[in-house]
This record gives structure tokens, sequence and C-alpha cells, in this order.
């Protein structure tokens, strides 16, 4: 498999292929970032996709391409600050479960209504995890990706992952159990 | 195990990442405690809602590496279409407010379209150039069916089906032929071969100037190209010459009519010399007496060549046919199968008498050509046949002038009771009294 830094090298030789092949090793990383931070489906994507573009466009102004992850990162939370700002100014704050709203718009009337609550306030406890236990767990419920794989794309170990998912579990199951007792 | 090690290894023998021991280990403090069993029950149900929940992220990163690779290359697409590097130095993005480069990028894709379809189509040039796009996907053509009777099939590759092969079809690389039982085709080569198919026969085209015999039998005739032929593990090649291919009792014979035939086999190769026949297997060749009269043993093909106003197999087989008469007892048998010819065979036998080689020149010969032409000829050969009758020989002229009586329905006898040529001479250049068009002058050969 080739290295970040060989395929940002060919990305700009003019091989859009390996450009493709860092956008799908990255994908998951950008997206789990975006959508930890920003807590909405559709701009995490419209985020995520923007970030990789504009990468893609400063390729050249990267000085060390082993350090394309971070950089793209960076690149990321500079749009999420973008967003946010410019959010601020022009809407009205959503709530934070936003990210998962539409799933629940989506079900149907028959859905009953107290599962569908539940998985509403689940949602909005996911969202006000911090940011890197809420990252890792996201990733982790991407399709098929291993500690392993999450450990690399985060550059900590799988020992770390294992902690972050322990923990983020633990506070989600502490939290929910205070709305089961209030219920 | 105790309790406090379980809870530490509890997500991760959840999610699966525990070997084997510690999940043994995990699985049996859960048996036997009551409350790590309680708290186990609760995570699993956890993890089965976060599963649920998130499940809808699962699509968004593949969407985002998706769109990423669609929209950069669509932007090198248009980039080299319009010659510009503007778009690829701003890739734009799938964003509900940029309208206005969706616009932009969407124009320049329609007139990037309508100059590619220009440049397809040139309805200005009144050839369209996708014709010759076509012809130069297709395999090579190597040649056509140039008569056929009966039901004759063929299909371009192994992995389609059959289809009806009428006379003139053209013929690619990798095709396959087949005729029924009642039926016989010739494949003409562009090459000047040509491959003579009897009933119930198959033969598929496996490489250039290599054809392969799957049932029946073959005649293979060679003009510029050495043509070869396997079966049955045996592999016949002839170079200017004609050979004959059938499988008998699982070998394969081989008939070499007028040039020496190479075959090979598994580790072997040989020759049959020709006018010699031999049966040959996968592992040798057994040769056979030259006793076998290779025209007659091959007199299956003049069901084909009669079909065929020419034939360049006719006058080969004329001339061998007419040098075996007087040879031996057995004229009428090479007669007939002059007769069997048909039409193909006047030609022939007209270029026989019109030649002055010495051989030609047997007064019994001759006259037996001239009466298998007056059997064979039609109104096409009227001139050729009034040229042959200032012939001395009286006989001669008397056959020949059957011939044109039986096609003409007129006789022109002089005084002296031989065909007078001046006044069959005359007759040709008067007008078609018998044509529907007779104020026409006469057009003759």
């Amino acid at each position: 498999m080739n290295s970040d830094a060989q395929l940002v090298t060919q990305s700009l030789a003019g091989d859009l292929s390996s450009y493709d092949e860092l956008t799908r090793r990255w994908s998951v990383r950008v997206c789990a970032y975006v959508a930890a931070k920003v807590r909405n489906r559709h701009v995490t994507e419209e985020l995520a996709q923007d970030a990789f573009l504009r990468a893609f466009r400063s390729l050249a102004t990267l000085k060390d391409p082993s350090k394309f992850g971070s950089w793209l990162l960076s690149i990321a939370h500079r749009l999420i600050l973008d967003w946010s700002k410019a959010k601020a100014r022009t809407e009205v704050q959503l709530g934070t479960g936003d990210y998962l709203d539409n799933n629940a718009q989506s079900t149907s009337p028959s859905v009953n209504l107290e599962r569908q609550e539940e998985k509403n306030l689940l949602a909005r406890e996911v969202s006000a995890l911090p940011t890197n236990l809420q990252e890792t767990l996201r990733m982790f419920y991407y399709d098929n990706i291993t500690y392993r794989q999450i450990a690399e794309l985060l550059n900590v170990s799988v020992a770390t992952v294992n902690a972050r998912l322990t923990q983020a579990r633990s506070m989600l199951r502490d939290r929910m159990s205070v709305y089961e007792s209030q219920s | 195990m105790n309790c406090t090690t379980f809870k530490q290894s509890l997500d991760a023998w959840i999610d699966g990442h525990l070997d084997s021991q510690p999940a043994k280990a995990c699985a049996a403090h859960v048996a036997d405690c009551v409350e790590c069993a309680g708290l186990f029950d609760q995570l699993r149900e956890q993890d089965a809602k976060l599963r649920t929940l998130l499940a809808d992220q699962h699509n968004v990163a593949e969407r985002v590496a998706k769109n990423v690779s669609d929209v950069l290359a669509a932007d090198t697409r248009l980039a080299n279409d319009v010659n510009s590097n503007e778009s690829i130095q701003h890739p734009a993005v799938l964003r509900a407010g940029n309208l206005w480069q969706q616009f932009v990028r969407l124009f320049g894709a329609m007139a990037a379209g309508f100059l590619i379809a220009l440049a397809i189509f040139q309805p200005w040039n009144s050839r369209p150039a996708d014709v010759v796009d076509l012809e130069s996907t297709l395999p090579a053509e190597i040649g056509k069916i140039s008569v056929q009777m009966g039901a004759v099939e063929f299909r371009p590759t192994s992995s389609v089906g059959w289809f009806a092969c009428p006379t003139d079809s053209t013929l690619r690389e990798g095709v396959e032929v087949r005729t029924s039982e009642a039926s016989v085709c010739e494949i003409m080569q562009n090459d000047g071969g040509s491959l003579k198919l009897d009933n119930e026969t198959g033969v598929a085209k496996t490489s250039p100037n290599e054809w392969e015999l799957n049932k029946g039998r073959l005649f293979v005739r060679s003009a510029n190209e050495p043509v070869s032929v396997s079966c049955n593990g045996v592999n016949a090649t002839v170079e200017k010459g004609r050979f004959d291919l059938k499988q008998v009792n699982g070998q394969t014979q081989i008939i070499a009519i007028d040039a020496p035939v190479a075959v090979s086999g598994k580790n072997w190769s040989d020759t049959i010399p020709a006018g010699h026949v031999a049966e040959c297997s996968p592992f040798g060749c057994n040769r056979k007496s030259e006793s076998s009269d290779p025209l007659l043993a091959t007199r299956w093909v003049h069901d084909i060549i009669a079909l065929k106003s020419s034939d360049p197999d006719a006058i080969g087989r004329v001339d061998s046919l007419m040098a075996s008469i007087g040879q031996s007892k057995m004229d009428f048998l090479y007669e007939k199968e002059i007769l069997a010819l048909g039409p193909s065979a006047v030609d022939p036998l007209i270029a026989y008498l019109n030649s002055p080689a010495p051989e030609h020149q047997d007064v019994v010969k001759r006259r037996k050509a001239a009466r298998i032409l007056s059997a064979l000829c039609t109104r096409r050969n009227e001139a050729d046949l009034v040229k042959f009758l200032d012939d001395d020989d009286v006989e001669f002229c008397r056959l020949i002038e059957a011939g044109l009586e039986r096609v003409t329905g007129r006789s022109n006898i002089n005084k002296a009771g031989r065909p007078s040529k001046n006044q069959w001479q005359n007759w040709l250049k008067k007008p078609d009294e018998t044509s529907p068009w007779k104020n026409t002058p006469k057009k003759r050969a």
C-alpha cells in the first residue's frame, strides 16, 4: 500500500486516482471529525467534501507530504470555524441533536413514540460527548472499521481507542440512565 | 476473572477485539456473576441502539469520497475539452449556494458535448464517420460465403447463437460455419483460397490461415497463402494446391490432390505426396497407395462447383478429368463427372479446346469435350462455339453445331453437309428475332 506521501507526490504529478485513494483513506476520519463538531449530516458532507477539494487545490503548498492527514484536518477545522461564524450570523442556533434529526423525521408515524424519543435522546447525548470521544465513537460505528484502523487514522494506540470507546459508552450509559429514572 | 477485570475488558469483548482466551474468561464470568451479566446485557443493548442510530453515517464518508472523485474528474475533463486550466485550479464544490458555478459547468459540458457530437457525426460529410469506427472494432474480414445450398448457418463467435448464412455473407476471424444434412457451401477467402463444406460439416476459424474441422468433410484449396486445417489432433497444410479432409472411424483421412500436403500431430510430422491418400491420428500417419483416384474420390465437390457459373477448381478439374479420358476403361465415369460440374465446366472446356498444347490435340478427347460442351453450353457461349466451326474435324464441328442447335433452335448446314461458320456468324450479327427487344441491336458475348 502506498504511503500518504507517495500518493501526494503522484497526485501532484497529475494522477487523479492517487488523490481518490487519499480521499477514500481519509474520508472516514474527516467525516467523523466534522460530524463531532457540526452535528448536522448534510453540513458534515458538504464541509468534508469542501475540505478535500480545497486540499487538492492547495496540494502544492504542502511542505511535508507525509503530514497530509493533519494538514487536511486543519483545513477541515478552518472550514468548521467559518461555517460556525456564518451560521451564527444568519441562523437561529439549532438543537444539538441536529445531526440525527433527519432520521427521526424520516420514520413513519406508526413508529413507537417512546422508542423514537429514546433515540432522539441518545442522539443528543452522542452529540454532547467530548470531541475526541465522539469522533472515536462515530468512527467505530462506521461500517467494518476496526480498532487498528481507527488507531492508525487518529494516530493513537489501539489501547487508547479501546479506552475512549469504553469511556464514551460509560458516559452515554450514565446519562441515559438519568433520563430513564426521570421517566 | 474478577468483576473489575471483566468491566475493563467488556467493551473490547463486545466489539470482538479480545483474543480467544480472555473472551472465554469473560463468557465464563458472565455465566457466574449476575451483576456483570446485567451490565453485559445493558451494554449490548446500548451497542445495538448506537449501531442503529449511527448507521446513517455509514454512507456519508463513501459519498464524500465519490463526490470528490466525480468533481475532480469532471473538472479535468472540462479543462481538457475547453483547453482551460482555470477549472482544475478551482474545483467547484457541490453546495447549494454555488449555483452559478454549477450553471457554468453545465453549460460548458453541454457545449463540449455538442462539439464532440459534431465531430463524430460530421453532418457535412455524406459518409458517417461512425461506420468506419464500427468496422475498425470488428475482427478482421477473412472472406465470404461464395455459394450455398440448403440450410447453412454461422456464428461470429462461440459466445453467441447461430444465424442463417446466405450467399455473400461476410465472415470474420473467429467465425464458425456449419451445414445441415442436406446442405453444402463454399467459403471463399480473401486471399483466393477456398473451403468447400460437405453435408453435416462444421468448421471454425481458429487463427489466421488456420481452420478447425469439427465434423464432416472439407475440400481445401490454397491460392496465394498456405491453408492449414486441424482435425482430431492432426494438422494438414497445403500451399498452392488442394486436399480433401474428413473424419473416418476416429481417424483423419487426407487426400492430397495436386500438391504435397504437410501433416503433423503429437511429436511427429510427415508429407503426403500429390495423388496419395493417408489416414492420420494424433500419433502417426499411415501412408496408403496412390491407387485412389483423387478426382473421383472427391467428386462430392462437383455439386458445389455446379452451383457456380465459374470456379477456379473447375478449370483444373476439367483438365485433369480430360487427361484421364482414354487412359482407362472407366472413361464414361470421367465424362459423367465433367457433366456433373454443370455450367462451371463450360469455360474450362472452351479453354481446353482453344489450347494449342499437344496433349489437347487428341481427336478422341476433343470430340468428347465437344460432346460435353454441347450438353452444357448456354446462349452466352454462342459466339465461342461458332469459332470452333472451321475445325478440320467435321465430326467435331457437328458436335459443336448440335450444341448451337440446342440453345438457338436452328441449324446452319451448308451444301457440303457440314456446319457453316459464315451462316452462323451472319446470324449472330442480325437482331435477335426472339428477343422482346427485337428493335435493339443484339448484344452478344
